[in-house]
């Protein structure tokens, strides 16, 4: 909801030659924007309330701070890693100090589990010339098992007597992990309830850099587009620590039973991720005015060193109903190759020997590193209450088709997610 | 990809000056339904659930931090 200025915002390169400026203005109003966001997944998996307040002081000459305070509280439960079986199969929580057993035939969630997360972000968006202008940034989330703290800086020229807007980012990002129960040894059995649980540390951390240059274009009157290409890097603890892969015995199609595993393991291993990651983005968004209405298209190639290749689309058509309301249908899809790691199960024999050694490197079962497509349909309905308010409500629902044609026999399959988002905003200037 | 990317932007801004309006053009330019990202929290919330949900993110832009939902 943007009201009296153009502001720039978190993780979207700002384009300043969109913006009207107003030189002489000292202003210092508030724009003071409000949302709520609940997430709810089918089948009583992960639900979220998520309500935020975000304030941007304008202190004129085209310069204003903002900041933002998101609250995030989760609760549900969320797939394993683990595929179904024919028989029962019990698991230790995180701790390590309690089991849960899921039935046969039935997909395997982590208990239960409630988490809440609060984030805090700031920026500093200051005007260096007529031309150019920097954004700086800096954030810190928190939650029970994870720290995150990130700075950030975007520099902005114009050029093309302000039609062209080149822009150049660089982002890091530091995180502490402390799963409960202390770090589990990747690729090892997770161990019965109660006993030793063998884990080797209390934290592990991961750091990112994204570096990001971009091009904002006016073609005419109705017409701008955007496209920015960002390479990114990770390194560190990038597992999913809840995450463990079913150890099968291929003569059963059950999870093993004895042999090398001794009394106090259970057959799953936890997952061991790659410590290092490269991404390459090329993203590009186009926005043009109709005589009222108002098209914006992005398109998002994804590729990374993990093998995943991302197409995403997203169209949102702002249906201008009077001069102060508006209705908006959203689509968005998105598709995903599966990671060269992913893996269904880990079969004894093949991929463990009998003494127990794991002949893989990298492995992970989490369903969001397989193969699967997504498919997002909304509907938003604004509404300016005043000439300095406006409310918002948006409905949708997301639906996640796994891709389940490699998994070796019936019965196994990663079952589809659907997803209902509701979302509620108040803007104004105080 | 790198090569190829850095070459569209560099093909993009030369073609670039052929392009664009007058000052006096921008009226519709400057409406808040035309900003690249018309409504902030549709956004962000978006790029949070999505950040949770696939493998893939970013792309917009940088900043704004991470979480443990990955």
């Amino acid at each position: 909801m943007q009201l009296k200025k153009i502001s720039s915002s978190l993780s979207v390169a700002s384009c300043t030659l969109l913006q009207v400026s107003n030189p002489a203005a000292q202003t210092n109003d508030w724009n003071i924007d409000s949302s709520f966001l609940v997430y709810s997944e089918s089948d009583g998996r992960v639900s979220a309330f998520e309500p935020a307040v975000r304030s941007e002081i304008d202190l004129g000459d085209d310069e204003f701070i903002n900041f933002q305070v998101v609250v995030d509280a989760l609760t549900g439960a969320t797939p394993n890693g683990a595929h179904k079986s024919t028989v029962a199969q019990t698991f230790t929580n995180p701790s390590g100090n309690g089991t849960y057993t899921v039935a046969p035939g039935e997909f395997p969630l982590s208990q239960t589990f409630r988490d809440t997360r609060v984030a805090i972000t700031g920026e500093w968006d200051k005007p260096i010339n007529r031309l150019s202008s920097v954004l700086l940034g800096a954030s810190v989330s928190s939650e029970v098992d994870y720290t995150s703290l990130g700075l950030s800086a975007t520099y902005e020229h114009d050029f093309n007597n302000k039609n062209t807007t080149l822009a150049t980012g660089l982002a890091l990002t530091s995180d502490l992990i402390f799963p409960i129960g202390g770090v589990p040894l990747g690729l090892n059995p997770m161990r019965r309830g109660g006993s030793d649980q063998q884990r080797v540390g209390s934290d592990d951390t991961k750091t990112t850099v994204d570096f990001m240059v971009g091009v904002t274009q006016i073609v005419n009157r109705k017409t701008f587009f955007q496209i920015n290409y960002t390479y990114g890097t990770s390194s560190g603890y990038q597992n999913d620590y809840n995450n463990v892969l079913t150890v099968l015995d291929p003569t059963t199609n059950q999870p093993l039973v004895g042999g090398w595993l001794d009394a106090n393991d259970l057959p799953y291993l936890f997952e061991q991720r790659p410590d290092s990651r490269t991404r390459n983005i090329l993203f590009f968004r186009g926005v043009h005015h109709l005589t009222e209405d108002v098209i914006n298209v992005s398109y998002r190639l994804f590729t990374d060193d993990w093998g995943i290749n991302s197409h995403t689309l997203d169209f949102r058509y702002r249906y201008q109903l009077t001069s102060k309301q508006y209705l908006q249908p959203h689509i968005r899809y998105y598709t995903q190759t599966k990671a060269d790691f992913y893996r269904h199960d880990l079969v004894q024999g093949t991929d463990i020997d009998n003494a127990g050694k794991v002949n893989v490197q990298y492995a992970s079962s989490d369903y969001r590193l397989g193969a699967f497509d997504s498919t997002t349909l909304g509907l938003s309905y604004g509404i300016n209450i005043t000439r300095n308010s406006e409310f918002t409500i948006r409905g949708e629902m997301m639906q996640q088709k796994i891709d389940n044609s490699e998994v070796p026999r019936p019965g196994e399959e990663t079952p589809d997610l659907t997803a209902l988002i509701f979302q509620m905003g108040y803007s104004f200037v105080w | 990809m790198k090569l190829f990317s850095i070459l569209i932007i560099a093909v993009l801004l030369a073609g670039c000056s052929s392009m664009g309006v007058e000052p006096w053009e921008r009226d519709l330019l400057a409406k808040p339904s035309m900003q690249p990202v018309p409504n902030y929290f549709d956004n962000f919330y978006d790029e949070h659930i999505y950040f949770s949900k696939e493998a893939s993110s970013g792309g917009q832009g940088v900043g704004g931090g991470g979480c443990g939902c990955n």
